[in-house]
C-alpha cells in the first residue's frame, strides 16, 4: 500500500516544486512551509518519509530531524538544503540522516532515493484516491467536490465521502457550518482539512467552547484572529442544539464587527443531539458526521494509522497486527465514544503489545466490555445484520416513524410490527451475507 | 557481554590512540592498519561496530565502508578522519555512516555516539523483521503488452486481455461473445497489435457488405500488403442474412471459393449474446454453433469495468472534443465521473460513446458536472426507500471488506482467510 511523504521547505515555492514532482511521479505527498507545524502533523499522520530543507526559521532541520526521530526513531529522513558547511553536515551525519542532497537538485537522484523509502500508488490506488467513495446517485444534483484529498478526516467510506462533499459545499463559500457530531468523533479533523481548503494551509485551528455571551464570544474570536498565524476557520462547539440561534447571529455579528471578515468560516459543533432538532435548527447549513462504526473503512484507517504511531514511538520496526479475532471485535464493536475511544484503546494495546500480534483478549481489556467472537464463515453475515439493524433504528430515529410505519415503508414483510421484529429480520439480500 | 569493535587507521599513533580510548570504555577491540586486511577480518568475525580513518594509501575509508556494507550492511560504521570534502559527508551520509568526527577529536562524544549506534542495531536485530504488512499490498495489474480497447484498470478486463492475448496465436477459429454495444472492432485491432510484422493481417467483414467477392478482393488486398496469415474478423454475425451466415461457415472451414486462398486464414467470430441463446432463437445453426463454440472468450460488460468506464469516458471526451474542435478539453467533476461508474450501461460501449456524445453537444463548458451527466443519463432522482437500502447494505459490505483489508495492512490472503472465502472472490469484490 502506497504511503505518504512529507515535504517541509519554509520557501514556499520549493516545497510546492518537491511535491509537485513527485505527485508526478505518482507519490502521495503533503507539503508543510514550518517545522513546528509539520511536527504536528507528523504526530497525527504517519509518514513513510520526510524531505526536509535545512536552514528554516524557529527551527533548522538538525533540530527537526530530532523531533521527529523522537516520534518515530526509523523514520527515513532526506535533506534537501543549500549549502551545508563542513560542521552542519557531521552533526546531521552523528544523526543517522538518511541522506543530504544538495540545491539545485538532482531530480533524477533524487527519485532514485526516494523510491527506496517510498511507493508510488499503483494506478489502482490513484483512481480510488480520484473518486474516493461512491456517492450515492440521489445525491443533490449540485453536488461539490472538495479540492484535494482530505490529510487529516478519513473519508474512504461513502457515508464520510458524503459527508464531506455537502460540508464542503456549505463551508467552502459560507461563513459558518453546522456540524452535528457523536460523542468523541473525529470532526475537528474534518475542521483541519476545510481550514486548508479555504486557504488557510497548516495554520493552527482554534476549536472554542461558544462563551456564555456573544459579545464576549466576539471578543475571543477577536483574539484568536489577531493572530495571523492562526487559521481563519475557527472550530465553535456549542453546548446543546438550543444554541444554534445564538449562533446564528454570532456569525452575523463577527461578519460586521470582526476586520476581514469576508475570510472567516465558523464551524459550528453540536454533540450527540436529536437528529430532527438539529436538522430544524440547522436547516440548509447543517451536515450529521455518521458514527465511526458505520464507516468500516474509516475505523481501519485510523486504528492503523493510531497503531503505527504508537508501534513506531515505541521503537517496534513494523506497525503493530491484529490477530483476526481482534480484527473482528474491531469491526463488531460499536465505539460509543468513537474516534477519541480508538486512540485510547489502540495506544493501550499497542503500548501492551510488545511488538506481537494483537489478541482479542488485549482489547477486551483496553475497553473493560465483553467483546464478541465469530467463526471465519458467519462473520461477514453476521456484520451486515448488525449494519442493517444500525440502518433501520437510524432511519426510525431520522424519520421518527414507529417499527411498523418503516416496514410499510421500506416494502417489508407486512408481519414486521415491532422494533424486535426488526432486529430479527434476516438479511434483506442474503447475497450479502457472503462473498 | 563485551561488544567488539574493529579499528582501521594506517596512522600506527593515532590508531593505539583509538585503541586506548575504546579498550578503557571495555569494548574487544582488534586494531588493523591495512584496509585489505580489514576487509577479510570483517568478513570473518561478528563486530558490533567498526572505526574507519578516511585517508589511507590502499583504499579511502568511504571505499572501505562500502564494500563492508554490502556484506553486513547492518553494522554501523564511524569515520574519524582530520579533514573530510564536505562532498565526502555527503557520500558516507548516503552510504549510511552511523557518525562522523573530526580531529581534534571529541572522546566523549565519540564513545556516546557509539554506544547510541550499537544499542540502535541490537534493538533492530531483536526486533520481528520486515513490515510485512505494508509491503503485502497487491501491485496494479501490469500487462506486459498493449492493449487499447480497455484501459484494464478493472480485475475483469485485465484478465480479459490477458487471455486474448494467451490465444492471440488461434489456429483456425476463436468467437468474442459479449453484450449488445461491444466496442468489438477496437478489440480485434488490440489482437492485431499483439503482432509487430505484416506478414500478420486483418480484415473486417460486416452484415451491411459482406459477401464473397468483398472477402475475396480484402483477402487478395491483403496477400498484396505482404500477408502470410489473414484473419477475417465477422463483425455482427447475428444480424447477418442467410446467406452470409452459409458464406461464414464456408470461410471458417476454408472450403468453396476460400480453399485455395493462397495464404493461410483463420476467422474471429463477434456475437453478441450467448451462443446457446442464439442457436434456441435460430440465430445460429447448427454449423456455426460448433465452429463458434470450440474457442470463445468473453468480453466482460462495462458494469463489470466500473474503473476502466471512468477511464473511457475521458478518453472519449478527448476523442470528442478533438472531434468538434474544441478549444479545450473538459474534465470530469469527481461525483459526476462517479455517476459513469455507477451506471448499468447496458448497451455497453456504444451507450457511453453516445452519452459522451450528448454531454459535449450541450457545451458543458470546462467542467462536466454531476447535473450535466445526471440529465444525458436520465437517472431516476428519487429511488426508493427499499432500494437505498439495499444499495447502502452492498455499500457497506464492500466496505467491511476494505476495512479488514486495512486492517491487515493489504494482504489479501489473510483478508480471503478472515471470511473464509479465497482471494479470487475478495478481488472481484473490491474492483
Amino acid at each position: 500500500m502506497a504511503g505518504r511523504i512529507l515535504v517541509l521547505d519554509d520557501e514556499e515555492n520549493y516545497a510546492e516544486m518537491l511535491q509537485d514532482l513527485l505527485r508526478e511521479n505518482s507519490y502521495r505527498v503533503d507539503k508543510a512551509t514550518r517545522p513546528e507545524r509539520a511536527l504536528a502533523q507528523l504526530e497525527e499522520i504517519p509518514y513513510d518519509l520526510v524531505i526536509s530543507d535545512y536552514k528554516m526559521p524557529v527551527m533548522d532541520g538538525a533540530d527537526f530531524l530530532k523531533k521527529a526521530r523522537e516520534l518515530y526513531p526509523e523514520l527515513p529522513f532526506i535533506l534537501v538544503s543549500g549549502l551545508m558547511n563542513t560542521p552542519e553536515l557531521v552533526k546531521v551525519a552523528n544523526m543517522s540522516v538518511t541522506l543530504v542532497m544538495e540545491k539545485p537538485l538532482d531530480t533524477e537522484a533524487f527519485l532514485r532515493h526516494v523510491a527506496r523509502f517510498s511507493d508510488p500508488m499503483t494506478a489502482k490506488e490513484k483512481e480510488q484516491l480520484v473518486a474516493e467513495g461512491q456517492s450515492a446517485s440521489d445525491d443533490d444534483a449540485a453536488a461539490l467536490s472538495y479540492p484535494n484529498e482530505p490529510r487529516f478526516f478519513s473519508a474512504s467510506n461513502f457515508l464520510a465521502n458524503r459527508f464531506l462533499q455537502s460540508a464542503w459545499a456549505i463551508a467552502k463559500e459560507g461563513a459558518e457550518l453546522f456540524i452535528l457530531e457523536p460523542k468523541g468523533s473525529d470532526v475537528e479533523l474534518a475542521v483541519k482539512d476545510i481550514s486548508s481548503w479555504r486557504g488557510n494551509g497548516d495554520r493552527p485551528v482554534d476549536v472554542i467552547t461558544l462563551p456564555s455571551s456573544n459579545e464576549e464570544a466576539i471578543v475571543r474570536l477577536r483574539e484568536v484572529l489577531s493572530d495571523f498565524e492562526k487559521s481563519r476557520v475557527v472550530g465553535v462547539r456549542l453546548n446543546a442544539v438550543s444554541d444554534v440561534a445564538r449562533a446564528r447571529q454570532l456569525t452575523e455579528q463577527a461578519r460586521r464587527e470582526v476586520e476581514e471578515s469576508e475570510s472567516l468560516l465558523l464551524i459550528y459543533i453540536v454533540t450527540a443531539s436529536a437528529i430532527d432538532e438539529f436538522e430544524s435548527a440547522a436547516g440548509e447549513s447543517g451536515v450529521l458526521l455518521p458514527r465511526l462504526c458505520m464507516r468500516p473503512s474509516d475505523l481501519a484507517v485510523y486504528v492503523r494509522r493510531v497503531a503505527r504511531i504508537v508501534a513506531e514511538r515505541l521503537g517496534h520496526s513494523k506497525s503493530a497486527e491484529f490477530t483476526p479475532e481482534a480484527v473482528y471485535a474491531l469491526l463488531s464493536f460499536d465505539w460509543p465514544r468513537n474516534y477519541k475511544q480508538i486512540q485510547e484503546v489502540i495506544q493501550k494495546v499497542v503500548d501492551a503489545s510488545s511488538g506481537e500480534p494483537i489478541m482479542l483478549e488485549a482489547l477486551r481489556e483496553a475497553i473493560g466490555l465483553p467483546l464478541d467472537s465469530v467463526a471465519p464463515e458467519n462473520r461477514i453475515a453476521t456484520l451486515m445484520k448488525a449494519e442493517q439493524r444500525h440502518y433501520l433504528h437510524g432511519q426510525m430515529e431520522q424519520a421518527q416513524l414507529t417499527a411498523a410505519e418503516l416496514a410499510r415503508k421500506l416494502e417489508l414483510d407486512p408481519l414486521v410490527q415491532t422494533k424486535d421484529d426488526l432486529n430479527k429480520m434476516p438479511l434483506l439480500r442474503s447475497e450479502l451475507g457472503s462473498f | 557481554m563485551p561488544y567488539s569493535v574493529l579499528i582501521l587507521d594506517d596512522d600506527a599513533d593515532f590508531n593505539s590512540l583509538l585503541t586506548d580510548i575504546f579498550e578503557q570504555a571495555d569494548y574487544i577491540v582488534t586494531s588493523l592498519i591495512d584496509p585489505i586486511e580489514a576487509v577479510d577480518v570483517f568478513r570473518d568475525t561478528d563486530y558490533d561496530l567498526v572505526v574507519t580513518d578516511h585517508k589511507m594509501p590502499e583504499m579511502t575509508g568511504a571505499e572501505f565502508m562500502k564494500v563492508i556494507k554490502k556484506m553486513k550492511p547492518k553494522v554501523p560504521v564511524i569515520m574519524v578522519s582530520g579533514y573530510l570534502e564536505n562532498d565526502t559527508i555527503r557520500e558516507l551520509i548516503s552510504e549510511g555512516v552511523g557518525g562522523v568526527f573530526l580531529k581534534p577529536l571529541n572522546i566523549f562524544s565519540l564513545l556516546e555516539r557509539t554506544a547510541e549506534l550499537i544499542e540502535e542495531a541490537k534493538k533492530l536485530e531483536n526486533a520481528p523483521e520486515g513490515d510485512s504488512g505494508e509491503a503485502g499490498e497487491v501491485a496494479g495489474v501490469q500487462l506486459g503488452f498493449a492493449f487499447r480497447s480497455y484501459p484494464c484498470k478493472s480485475g475483469a478486463s485485465a484478465s480479459f486481455a490477458e487471455r486474448l492475448y494467451s490465444l492471440r496465436n488461434f489456429k483456425s477459429t476463436l468467437s468474442l461473445i459479449g453484450e449488445p454495444g461491444m466496442h468489438y472492432r477496437s478489440i480485434c485491432e488490440d489482437i492485431r497489435g499483439f503482432y509487430e510484422s505484416d506478414a500478420e493481417q486483418f480484415i473486417y467483414l460486416s452484415a451491411g457488405s459482406f459477401d464473397e467477392a468483398q472477402a475475396l478482393s480484402l483477402i487478395e488486398a491483403a496477400k498484396k500488403g505482404g500477408a502470410e496469415r489473414v484473419t477475417c474478423v465477422l463483425l455482427e454475425l447475428e444480424e447477418m442474412d442467410a446467406a452470409q451466415k452459409v458464406l461464414a461457415t464456408t470461410l471458417s472451414k476454408r472450403e468453396g471459393a476460400f480453399e485455395d486462398a493462397g495464404v493461410t486464414l483463420r476467422t474471429l467470430f463477434c456475437v453478441s449474446g450467448d451462443l446457446d441463446s442464439l442457436f434456441d432463437e435460430g440465430l445460429i445453426d447448427e454449423n456455426l454453433y460448433i465452429l463458434m463454440g470450440t474457442a470463445e472468450v468473453r468480453v466482460p460488460p462495462l458494469r463489470d469495468c466500473n474503473v476502466d468506464v471512468g477511464v473511457m469516458a475521458q478518453q472519449l471526451v478527448v476523442e470528442v472534443a478533438r472531434e468538434k474542435s474544441l478549444a479545450a478539453v473538459p474534465r470530469f467533476e469527481r461525483s459526476a465521473r462517479d455517476l459513469f461508474r455507477q451506471h448499468q450501461w447496458e448497451h455497453n460501449f456504444e451507450e457511453l460513446r453516445a452519452t459522451v456524445r450528448k454531454i459535449l453537444d450541450d457545451n458543458p463548458g470546462d467542467v462536466i458536472t454531476h447535473a450535466a451527466v445526471k440529465s444525458a443519463l436520465k437517472v431516476s432522482v428519487g429511488a426508493s426507500p427499499r432500494t437505498r437500502l439495499e444499495s447502502h447494505l452492498s455499500s457497506q459490505q464492500i466496505d467491511y471488506l476494505r476495512a479488514v483489508s486495512i486492517l491487515f495492512g493489504g494482504d489479501r490472503s489473510k483478508t480471503a482467510n478472515f471470511f473464509d472465502t479465497d482471494v479470487t472472490a475478495i478481488e472481484d469484490k473490491m474492483k
